[in-house]
C-alpha cells in the first residue's frame, strides 16, 4: 500500500473482507449484505485516497472498519440529503440498472433508497448518463478522471492545462453542456 | 473556502460541522453549485457501482453449504429444527435475563474497540504524537497510548476519545479520568458522540454509579450501533433502582 502504483484493491478485499464484514454485523446488528456495502464504500473511499496520495494509515484493518461504521450510520441517517438526487440516491439506480442487485447482494438500506426514488429523478439520472456518454474527448477526460475521485487540482498537470483556474474554466464549462444536453434529452423525451 | 474542495469533501462525506454549514449555504444560495453537486453525485455514483459490480466478481466465497437433504424429509427436518430453535431460543432467553448488571457491563466492556484512523481530512494534527499514540493502542499498550494522546497539542474529539478509551482499558483501569475526556466529547455533536456516550456509560457503571450511566444511556441515539446494548442495560439498572 505504499504507492498508487502498487495498489491492489482486489487483494485488499480479499484479505479484509470477511473479518470486516463479520465485524460489521456484529457490532452495528445489520445484515450482511449492508455490512458488504459498507465495506466495498471504504474500498472506494481506500483507492481515492491512494489515488490522491492522502492515504496514510498505518492500521488498515482498524480504518476500513472505521469508515465502514460511518459510512453504514450516515447512510441510515438524514443529515446530508439535502439534494435531490445525491450519491446514495443515484447509486441505488444505476445499481439496479446494472444489475448489481440479485439475490446474493440485496442491500437492504440502498433498496429502501430504491423504493423512495421518484420517476422524474430516475429519467434524469438516465438522461445525465447517456449525456454523459455523448460528450466531447476533452470534457470526458476531466469529468472521467474527476468521477474516479481523483482531486481537481491534481489534475491541473496530468492533462496539461496551464493553470489551476483554466482547469476549473474548462470543467464548468463541460458540466454546463452536460446539463444543457441532459435537459434536452428531457425535454425531447416529454 | 473553495467550493471543488467542499463538494469533493461533500462526497468524500468528510465535510466538518464549519464546511457542511458553507456547503449547505452554498446550496441553497447558488443553483449552479446545486446544479454541479447533483451532476457530480451522479458520475461518482456510476464510478461506484461499477468498481462494486467488479469487487463482487471476486468476492471471497464464505462456506455456507448446506446438506442435500431428500426433498420429503425436508419439512420435517424444517419443523424438527424450528422446535429446537425455539427451545434453545427459550433457554438463551432465560439465561440472558438471568445475567446481572455488572456481568453485562463487563461483557460490553471486554473488547477495545478498534485503533483509531489517522490524518483524516484537512485537519491540522499532531501526527508525530498520535502516530505513536495509535501504535500503542493497537498494541495494547493503553498506558503508553495515554501518555501520547496527552502530549498532543490542540486535541481534538478523536484524541480525546481514545485518550478516554486508553484510561478506560488501562489495568488498573483509570475511570475516572476517562470520564473527563469522554465529557469533553460529548459537549457538541461530532462523529464520536454517540460512542463517547456508549462508553461513558460503561464507566459510570464500573464505578456503580447507575444514575448518571442512565442519563448517559438515556441520550444514545436509535441511530446508534449501541442501541439495542444501551437499552438492555437501562433495563437492568431500572430493576436496581
Amino acid at each position: 500500500m505504499d504507492n498508487k502504483e502498487n495498489f491492489d484493491l482486489n487483494g485488499v478485499f480479499n484479505e479484509h473482507y470477511q473479518y470486516c464484514v463479520n465485524w460489521l454485523m456484529a457490532h452495528l446488528k445489520c445484515q450482511k449484505q449492508d455490512a458488504e456495502d459498507c465495506f466495498m464504500d471504504a474500498l472506494v473511499k481506500l483507492q481515492m485516497q491512494v489515488k490522491n496520495n492522502t492515504f496514510k494509515q498505518i492500521n488498515l484493518r482498524g480504518w476500513l472498519v472505521t469508515v465502514a461504521k460511518n459510512i453504514y450510520l450516515s447512510t441510515k441517517t438524514s443529515k446530508y440529503k439535502i439534494i435531490p438526487i445525491d450519491v446514495d440516491k443515484a447509486e441505488a439506480y444505476l445499481s439496479e440498472q446494472k444489475g448489481i442487485y440479485d439475490a446474493s447482494f440485496n442491500p437492504l438500506l440502498k433498496t429502501e433508497i430504491l423504493n423512495e426514488l421518484k420517476t422524474d429523478e430516475k429519467n434524469r439520472i438516465a438522461a445525465y448518463q447517456k449525456a454523459y456518454s455523448n460528450l466531447g474527448a476533452a470534457c470526458k477526460k476531466i469529468l472521467d478522471r474527476l468521477k474516479e475521485g481523483v482531486k481537481l487540482k491534481n489534475l491541473t498537470e496530468e492533462l496539461g492545462y496551464a493553470s489551476y483556474n483554466s482547469l476549473k474554466t474548462t470543467k464548468a464549462r463541460c458540466l454546463k453542456n452536460l446539463k444543457k444536453h441532459t435537459l434536452n434529452l428531457m425535454n425531447n423525451k416529454n | 473556502m473553495d467550493r471543488e474542495f467542499l463538494l469533493e469533501q461533500y462526497l468524500m462525506n468528510e465535510l466538518n460541522d464549519a464546511e457542511w454549514h458553507q456547503f449547505k449555504t452554498l446550496i441553497e444560495s447558488d443553483e449552479d453549485f446545486k446544479d454541479e453537486v447533483e451532476i457530480r453525485s451522479i458520475l461518482f455514483a456510476d464510478y461506484k457501482t461499477d468498481l462494486k459490480k467488479e469487487l463482487l466478481k471476486n468476492r471471497p466465497v464464505v462456506d455456507e453449504a448446506k446438506p442435500k437433504i431428500r426433498t420429503l424429509l425436508r419439512p420435517i427436518f424444517g419443523i424438527a429444527a424450528l422446535l429446537l430453535f425455539g427451545v434453545l431460543g427459550l433457554l438463551l432467553f432465560q439465561l440472558n435475563d438471568s445475567v446481572d448488571l455488572n456481568t453485562l457491563t463487563s461483557q460490553y466492556i471486554s473488547e477495545a474497540p478498534p485503533s483509531p484512523t489517522t490524518l483524516m481530512g484537512e485537519h491540522e494534527r499532531d501526527n508525530l504524537n498520535l502516530k505513536a499514540a495509535i501504535e500503542a493502542y493497537q498494541n495494547e499498550q493503553y498506558d503508553i497510548a495515554a501518555g501520547f494522546f496527552e502530549k498532543i497539542e490542540q486535541p481534538g474529539n478523536l484524541e480525546y476519545f481514545y485518550l478516554g478509551l486508553s484510561y478506560l482499558y488501562q489495568n488498573p483501569r483509570k475511570n475516572k479520568k476517562a470520564i473527563e475526556n469522554f465529557e469533553k466529547v460529548i459537549e457538541s455533536p461530532n462523529n464520536f458522540t454517540e460512542d463517547a456516550l456508549w462508553y461513558i456509560s460503561l464507566s459510570h457503571l464500573l464505578q456503580d454509579n447507575k444514575i448518571e450511566a442512565r442519563n448517559y444511556l438515556n441520550q444514545i441515539k436509535k441511530t446508534s450501533a449501541n442501541y439495542n446494548n444501551a437499552n438492555r442495560l437501562l433495563k437492568k439498572i431500572n430493576q436496581k433502582i
